[in-house]
């Protein structure tokens, strides 16, 4: 019986001791005097306390980013382009702004992960972008709106007379910049356009769109408005227009999706319960 | 007997046990499915191993590196301003108990959920540890006290002799009607007109205060939320402005045992009492410690540091420790500015 037990308490001992990841030196002692020993193992406890979900996703993406093959010298020189329009951004207060990050190496560091992001979304999309194509339906189009029908239905017939969209939106008052931007399913526009959008199959111009907007007031009124839309689609082959796509998707995109694809794809394996109980929650293929 | 006979016997017993396997059965598939994912920790070449990736590594020592980096001084200063404060000044039997009450209080209002995540973020392992917290909180304000105690000359004196703090009591009468007046100067003041009732109510607070204390006057007949405990606010001194205008600067002229003439306020009528300016008074106070603290980080820190010295405490990690009194001169820096 005692054999039995000395047994289970070594079985316990054993799997306690195996449940703990155990740093180098952990008895170097970090405070000590007055009977007091806090070593680097109790410290590393306490650091492990807080949320560091962030250190272990920036950290994994510098391993993909090596798995990956990308090339360091683009990523230096990506962070140091973004590091440069914020000087010319901020000026004088860039100094603030680094302080903000923790100081100009750290800022650094923190550019050097979001260009990491930017280049590992980029190959995810390029390896993902037929689905993507099939799940957003991106297409390049043109799309302004009037208050007055005989705006819209004026710049229209001046369209199929000849002129350009951009000249026969001038010659109607509208002054804003005309961009050929990229519509998805999942552009924030209204439903009437975003079906004439959806459902071109060649460059095209449309007709009027009517489309109700409502809106409440500061007296908590709701008014609606009804607003005239003239769309210009430029391009349905989204081959045409990938990066434009790219960049699109990677404004809304959850990043936490292509992280999860990359930890699958590379058989993350994890061996820290704090680390992972924290990872899990958000990324499930942290395991 | 046959099984037919047995069924019918004892059909109630064996109805029981099917239902009692059942709710182990379900007990034991929710268990499994729920059962929190157990990591078992890796060891390679001497190093144990956070995570793999590919042919990746990231190691514990990466990960402390790292961690240290991101909150290697605040998790250190917090530490070592506990194990100070611990090593400085012996738990007492009245520590214990206000800390069980503040535990028990705060574990009314939010769940275990919700307060681990911040009280690990602290230092302490979770709910298990929030009396310890709260003694930790109560050793670190004494520590504190203590050092202005010994520093009275320096730090204590220039602070009441600049800002007047006291501990004051009131009494509110509410009053439905009241209405505001902008006076010719500019300024603005407060008439009231009382019902029969809240006049006479004032009446007679009046007429009492004469003969009863203050305190059993305000439990008797205030209608602030303060009448139960005798009407005491507190602490006050002259950088107050969490009070109305006209209380503030009526409290402002009253000394130790003065009771004030009748103001009125947008609430009402308030009579005003000086409980007392005597210093000993306000140590107990933590708003009269913290407002001598105020911002100056150097000063708040001086008594842990001192402390520490005097017990021989030290930060043997040179990196950490330099880090940390950086830390403190930059931000005494950057008040300063």
């Amino acid at each position: 019986m005692k054999k039995l037990i000395a047994i289970i308490a070594c079985v316990l001992l054993l799997s306690g001791c195996a449940a703990k990841t155990m740093v180098s030196d952990s008895n170097t002692s970090i405070i000590s005097g007055d009977g007091v020993n806090f070593t680097k193992q109790e410290f590393f406890e306490r650091l492990k306390n807080n949320d560091y979900t962030q250190v272990i996703v920036n950290s994994l993406y510098e391993k993909i980013a090596v798995l990956e093959g990308l090339d360091e010298n683009t990523i230096n020189e990506g962070a140091n382009s973004s590091i440069n329009e914020l000087k010319e951004q901020y000026g004088d207060a860039f100094s603030t702004v680094a302080a903000y990050y923790g100081g100009e190496d750290t800022l650094f560091e923190t550019m050097k992960i979001n260009e990491i992001i930017k280049l590992l979304s980029d190959n995810y999309f390029t390896e993902h972008k037929d689905e993507l194509i099939e799940e957003y339906i991106p297409v390049k189009a043109k799309v302004i709106y009037f208050d007055e029908l005989e705006a819209a239905q004026a710049m229209i017939e001046e369209i199929n007379n000849g002129t350009s969209f951009e000249m026969a939106a001038a010659h109607q008052g509208y002054s804003a910049t005309i961009a050929d931007t990229v519509y998805t399913d999942k552009s924030d526009i209204s439903y009437e356009v975003k079906n004439v959008l959806q459902t071109a199959t060649e460059p095209m111009l449309s007709n009027v769109i009517l489309s109700v907007v409502s809106a409440t007031d500061s007296s908590g009124n709701t008014t609606s408005a009804n607003r005239y839309y003239v769309v210009e689609v430029t391009d349905v082959d989204p081959e045409n227009f990938l990066d434009d796509f790219y960049a699109a998707l990677s404004d809304d995109y959850d990043s936490t999706k292509i992280l999860d694809s990359y930890l699958a794809k590379y058989d993350v394996q994890v061996y820290d319960q704090r680390t992972y109980d924290l990872m899990i929650q958000t990324y499930e293929e942290f395991k | 007997m046959d099984i037919k006979e047995i069924l019918k016997k004892f059909w109630f017993v064996l109805l029981i046990a099917v239902v009692f396997v059942a709710f182990i059965v379900m007990y034991a598939v929710d268990y499994f499915n729920n059962k929190p994912v157990e990591i078992t920790a890796k060891e390679e070449n001497g190093q144990y191993l956070i995570y793999s990736i590919g042919d990746q590594k990231y190691t514990a020592d990466d990960l402390y590196a790292d961690l240290e980096d991101a909150y290697g001084t605040v998790t250190l200063y917090r530490e070592f301003d506990r194990l100070v404060c611990d090593k400085a000044i012996s738990t007492t039997s009245e520590m214990e108990n206000i800390a069980t009450n503040q535990a028990a209080a705060l574990l009314q209002t939010y769940s275990e959920d919700e307060l681990n995540p911040q009280l690990q973020a602290l230092g302490f392992s979770g709910v298990d540890e929030l009396s310890d917290y709260y003694i930790y909180l109560q050793k670190s304000l004494q520590l504190r006290t203590d050092y202005l105690k010994e520093h009275y000359d320096e730090y204590v004196a220039p602070y009441i002799e600049e800002n007047h703090p006291k501990v004051i009591s009131h009494i509110l009468v509410k009053v439905a009607d009241v209405e505001k007046v902008t006076n010719e100067d500019g300024t603005t003041s407060y008439v009231a007109n009382p019902t029969e009732e809240e006049q006479e109510k004032l009446n007679l607070i009046l007429e009492d205060l004469k003969v009863k204390s203050f305190a059993d006057v305000a439990k008797e007949y205030s209608d602030d939320t303060s009448a139960s405990n005798g009407g005491l606010l507190g602490y006050f001194d002259d950088t107050n402005t969490t009070y109305v205008e006209v209380f503030r600067n009526t409290t402002k002229t009253l000394g130790e045992g003065e009771t004030s003439e009748v103001i009125t306020s947008e609430y009402g009528y308030h009579i005003i009492y000086c409980n007392s300016e005597n210093v000993d008074d306000l140590y107990g106070y933590n708003d009269f410690i913290n407002a001598i603290y105020g911002e100056d980080v150097v000063l708040y820190n001086a008594p842990l540091l001192e402390k520490a010295k005097e017990l021989g405490i030290t930060i043997d990690n040179e990196k950490l420790k330099n880090s940390l009194m950086e830390q403190i001169a930059k931000q005494e820096e950057s008040e300063g500015e």
